[in-house]
């Protein structure tokens, strides 16, 4: 047993060596994840056994027979003891691995504390809602470390999934239902959040960011959030203001403390703090925001975003503004 | 196949010429279209299933590759995100519905009748009928990319996602309808299946001694029986959605999404062991013969198939573990999944156990199914993987999931279907494949499944999810991609060799004989191809091995060896008939209706009804089912057993549909109530309903005792009170309060009465329709007072239709249970 425990850590090595940059399940940052590639070794080591048992006998029954005539082939048809063996072992393995399952699934279900935030999955972005504080962080949300964070999941359209890969486990966030996850986040860094199950063109560019930042940072990035939006600075930006809310962004989008309070698209009012554009489609930088805001329907096609035929100068004046919303 | 050269037929020494009976044996092989249209020889109808199988496999292996060259690289431009979208879910839907399901049914077609030394199907023309509702059903599917865009939801087509507020387009509209009409496909070749193993075996072969494939093929044949209805039930009432404005999955109108998640799984997960059953089946043929040794532990392999059917229907829900079910439930189907696993594996170990000491012989088959013992376990292994809960939580919906089933459904059903093409192949024409492009394949294939799908289980644990359009180049996910890609042009190659194979082996390959593996099975006592009525003898069945016993003479428990005797058989005609296809037009063009074309759907509607007019002149009983042992008696007659299948499926179907209707009402808190017109009105249609029941009962018995007055008296009764409980409801439909989509309750009021008066409408025909099938045998005794000796035919007939009767007077009661008083 301990001979397959290590190969399978030299197995998961390689997976999380081939992987350094990706969001892999092998890499937990989270309780929930953790528990999870612990059973996995186990799980996956108890299986390796049965695939070399079988690939062995397999190539020991091919080497053998492949020379042997027909007149001195066996004529046996069964053999009672050895059927029931066969058929015991796989029982006492699949015992095991249950055990295994329902030990975890119990460490895993943690009771909940009452709902940190709601997460709302729509098409194709992430909303993410704090009632209590009073502000929506759509596509990027920050947790503090080593607490516990509980999360109300919720769809407004159809049926999306919640995954924090690094975090562990994937949630369904299914219209009409409340579903919950909880987890101990218990490293600071910034998390690749994915949608898991086809919810329709876009489902390949639904992705937000999950940070987990100490206490302070949290609390600085709450009170942030609280507020309305900054008020532009320069000459470009304040244009800018002019043109977001002649040309109709409002009838989607709300930046608090502004005429725009449209509840269709994401909230904008601290746009120019967040790492990503159309739920992590692009990064966001001046020139992204730029291309998104000329062609959406290019960038990411048939989203909710439609195209709207501005002079270039305008949109240069919208980003310089959105950027500016920190 | 015209080209093919066809050995004489072999009469056995001592058997009369046939010519004087005006009929032979001999493969009534022309070459016309005509003899296809009309044919309703299983061979023929095998290779229809098969030829149009293989040809949707290439569709679907082409959109394969299409998806591998969209994912080769992150941010490619090269297909459009909802052209990706229909060609991943249109893969899906094909590989599924068109080339898995058809080319087992297909093989099994063919070779099923004469493993069991059966002259053909149970009901010919209805396998005829078979294979035509599923090619237009394919073709009715791929006409949606001609009509605004194909599916593009996937192929379960999750609610709410189908519904028409988020997929506006007729593809998902085009897919339900013709999942339809697979559907009636797949449960009318089952129940011709099951009726043909139970009752048309050679004289002498009980049902244990059937060979393996078609032990598989019988016990697959009730997994599609009982899951395909429940499918039926998800798309009606999602067409419905569409169509008609309810919203049964749409939480806004008071439905729940997840209930087409429950209906879907319960057919899904039966599907996919309804793919790998056969194949196990195959596996069981091919791994004797080629080690020359019996089937190591027969018995429980025959056990182990009905347990991992029986199982298949316990374990939908670990398609849901991440929709936050009870974890007390998701427990137990964590649990039930696992124990598939106990079943399976002595699957795999019997068959090594054949192997040990036997005398291998590697030919392509042969290859193939080692291929599928070293390949398999690994997708079985990972399946395990699957049913543990937490690491499930993680790496559903990944490519993890995509690299699982492709490896059960590429080494598992793919690689047995290659072993058992390339071990009857010389049976259907005569001729051996090429044993050289063969191995070439299976190492292509073989090579290609590694490089194609190992590199997927990584990055679905590196975090891909699955059904995504394309990836970013930062997340480490791009040269695994690459390295599958090129593995999926590899294994493509692999695949269409195949037609390469077949192509050049009709024309020069090897000629086989009757008995080229030398098989023990039935199959091989005949010509290759067989003539139309598959044999001309047959030799006395005293165990599972007939040919081996033939040859070495059967030796019974004192060591006695007693020779076997070879029986000659009589002659039989082929009975052709247009009306299947027909018939299948007629669904076609309903189907076409049900787009919104009213007027199509009329036509359609007439069509079939003019079909089935002309079938119902036709003579019941094309070939006679094999008489029981001496001293057993049959309590039902063959056509009898067909309708009590028939039923068992239907009465799933209204069992989705009422456990809908009750999921809907805890989730709304709601109560029924009817139609709000009061309780007296379907109280007395109940009254009505249970009396014709008792009718219907005498009638049958005046029928079986032959009494002419009180038969027709009867079942002209049970037509009038059938005909009384149709007004009522009428009644009540005109006279209720609200509309089809008014609320959750008035829509499942609607849905559960309007099926189940659709199946009293379809009773009363039956049983109109037996009234005029007793009168016209009368007319032909004149003089006659009495009616006609029961035969096989007609008073299968009366008995179908007294069965259907009793079964829509059943659920009547539960649906009046539901719809009234819950």
């Amino acid at each position: 047993m301990r001979a397959a425990t290590v190969a399978a850590g030299v197995v998961a090595a390689a997976l999380i060596l081939s992987g350094c940059e990706s969001p892999s399940i092998l890499r937990a940052e989270g309780s929930a994840g953790a528990e999870i590639v612990t059973l996995a070794i186990w799980v996956f080591a108890i299986l390796a056994g049965v695939l070399v048992t079988v690939w062995g006998i397999l190539v020991f029954v091919v080497l053998t027979g492949r020379r042997r005539r027909e007149e001195d082939a066996s004529r046996s048809k069964g053999n009672l003891k050895i059927e029931i063996i066969w058929t015991a072992i796989p029982a006492v393995i699949v015992t095991v691995l249950f055990v295994l399952t329902v030990v975890t699934t119990e460490r895993i279900n943690v009771p909940k504390q009452g709902a940190d935030f709601t997460g709302i999955g729509r098409q194709w972005w992430w909303d993410f809602s704090f009632p209590g504080l009073g502000f929506n962080a759509p596509n990027e949300v920050y947790v503090p470390v080593d607490r516990q964070v509980d999360i109300d999941i919720e769809s407004s359209d159809v049926i999306h999934s919640f995954w924090v890969p690094q975090m562990g486990g994937k949630v369904d966030m299914i219209p009409g239902h409340v579903n919950h996850i909880q987890f101990v986040p218990l490293t600071e860094g910034s998390y690749l959040g994915e949608c898991a199950e086809f919810c329709g063109v876009q489902h390949g560019n639904m992705r937000f960011l999950f940070e987990v930042v100490s206490l302070e940072e949290y609390s600085e990035w709450v009170r942030r959030q609280q507020e309305p939006a900054a008020e532009p600075t320069g000459d470009a930006a304040i244009a800018g203001r002019q043109v977001t809310a002649s040309v109709g962004c409002g009838s989607c989008h709300v930046i608090r403390g502004t005429s725009m309070s449209g509840t269709f698209g994401p909230d904008l009012t601290h746009f120019g703090s967040r790492k990503g554009i159309a739920a992590y489609t692009l990064p966001n930088t001046p020139e992204n925001l730029l291309r998104w805001i000329q062609d959406p329907q290019g960038v990411k096609p048939e989203c909710n975003m439609p195209n709207v035929p501005l002079p270039l100068q305008q949109q240069q004046e919208i980003v310089a503004y959105l950027e500016e919303l920190q | 196949m015209s080209e093919v050269v066809q050995p004489p037929v072999t009469t056995p020494p001592g058997e009369a010429p046939h010519g004087a009976t005006g009929v032979d044996h001999a493969s009534a092989a022309g070459g016309g279209i005509g003899a296809w249209l009309t044919t309703t020889d299983h061979k023929r109808i095998g290779l229809m299933y098969i030829g149009t199988a293989l040809a949707f496999f290439v569709v679907a292996v082409v959109f394969a590759v299409l998806m591998r060259t969209q994912l080769i690289q992150p941010r490619m431009d090269f297909l459009a995100p909802d052209t990706y979208n229909q060609i991943f879910s249109m893969h899906g839907t094909t590989m599924i519905f068109l080339f898995g399901m058809p080319i087992l049914i297909g093989v099994a077609n063919y070779i099923l009748p004469l493993q069991i030394g059966a002259r053909d199907m149970a009901f010919p023309r209805a396998n005829a009928l078979s294979y035509w509702l599923l090619l237009f059903g394919g073709l009715m599917l791929y006409s949606s990319f001609l009509f605004g865009g194909a599916l593009d939801t996937g192929w379960f087509s999750y609610t709410p996602l189908s519904l028409e507020a988020f997929s506006p387009h007729d593809g998902v509209t085009f897919w339900t309808v013709s999942l339809a009409i697979l559907g009636a496909s797949s449960v009318l070749g089952s129940i011709n299946f099951i009726v043909t193993c139970l009752r048309f075996r050679a004289p002498g072969m009980s049902i244990w001694q059937m060979p393996l494939f078609s032990v598989a093929t019988y016990i697959n044949s009730y997994l599609i029986l009982f899951a395909i209805p429940s499918l039926t039930a998800a798309i009606a009432l999602l067409y419905s959605d569409r169509q008609f404005g309810t919203s049964f999955f749409n939480p806004a109108g008071g439905g729940d999404p997840i209930i087409w998640q429950h209906l879907f799984w319960f057919f899904g997960h039966p599907e996919v062991y309804i793919l790998i059953l056969p194949a196990f089946g195959v596996m069981s043929e091919v791994v004797p013969v080629f080690s020359r040794k019996p089937l190591f532990g027969r018995a429980s392999m025959v056990v182990m198939l009905g347990v991992i059917g029986f199982l298949g229907f316990t374990v939908w829900a670990h398609h849901m573990f991440a929709t936050g079910l009870p974890t007390l439930f998701n427990t137990i189907m964590a649990a039930t999944s696992m124990l598939i696993a106990i079943p399976t594996g002595v699957k795999i170990f019997n068959w090594l156990a054949t192997m040990w000491g036997g005398a291998l012989r590697f030919t392509t088959s042969m290859m193939f199914a080692c291929g599928l013992i070293a390949l398999f376990v690994v997708g079985g292994v990972t399946g395990v993987t699957l049913a543990v809960v937490p690491w499930d939580w993680q790496v559903t919906d990944t490519y993890y999931v995509v690299a699982h089933f492709h490896n059960t459904l590429i080494p598992g059903t793919v690689f047995a279907m290659f072993a058992g093409i390339y071990y009857w192949f010389p049976k259907m024409t005569g001729r051996f494949l090429s044993e050289r492009i063969g191995k070439i394949q299976f190492w292509l294939m073989t090579i290609g499944f590694l490089l194609t799908f190992f590199p997927l289980y990584v990055v679905g644990i590196l975090g891909m999810p699955r059904r995504v359009y394309t990836y970013d180049a930062n997340v480490g996910w791009t040269d695994l991609n690459t390295l599958s890609s090129i593995g999926g042009y590899i294994l493509a190659t692999g695949f269409l060799l195949l037609f390469v194979n077949i192509f050049v082996s009709l024309r020069s390959g090897k000629v086989a004989g009757d008995d080229p593996w030398r098989g023990w099975t039935l199959e091989w006592a005949t010509t290759s191809p067989p003539p139309h009525d598959n044999f001309t003898r047959l030799p006395e069945i005293r165990s599972d091995r007939p040919l081996y016993d033939a040859e070495h003479g059967w030796e019974d428990e004192g060591g006695r060896v007693e020779k076997i005797e070879w029986h000659s058989l009589p002659p039989q005609a082929e009975q052709r008939t247009i009306a299947p296809f027909w018939l299948a037009v007629g669904m076609l063009v309903l189907g076409i209706g049900m787009l919104g074309a009213p007027l199509v759907f009329i036509v359609g509607f007439a069509l079939i009804l003019i079909t089935v007019a002309v079938w119902m002149t036709m003579p019941w009983t094309q070939i006679a089912p094999t008489p029981p042992a001496p001293g057993r008696e049959l309590r039902f007659s063959f056509i009898g057993l067909g309708t009590l299948f028939f039923i068992g499926s239907e009465a799933v179907f209204f069992a989705s549909l009422i456990a809908g209707a009750i999921h809907l009402r805890i989730h709304n808190s709601l109560f029924g109530g009817g139609s709000g017109v009061g309780l007296e009105l379907p109280l007395i249609n109940t009254v009505v309903l249970v009396v014709s029941g008792v009718t219907a009962h005498y009638a049958q018995t005046a029928y079986r005792a032959r009494r002419k007055g009180r038969f027709f008296f009867l079942l002209v009764l049970t037509i009038i009170l059938g005909v009384v409980f149709l007004g009522g409801q009428a009644w009540e439909y005109t006279h209720a309060g609200f509309g089809f989509a008014d609320t959750i309750i008035t829509s499942s009021f609607y849905v559960l009465t309007g099926f189940h008066g659709f199946h009293v409408a379809c009773g009363i025909a039956a049983l109109v329709y037996l009234v005029f099938r007793a009168r016209r045998d009368l007319r032909r005794a004149p003089g006659e007072r009495r009616l006609p000796e029961p035969t096989p035919g007609t008073s299968g007939l009366v008995d179908g239709g007294t069965y259907y009767w009793h079964f829509v007077d059943a659920v009547w009661v539960v649906v009046f249970i539901t719809v009234y008083l819950l």
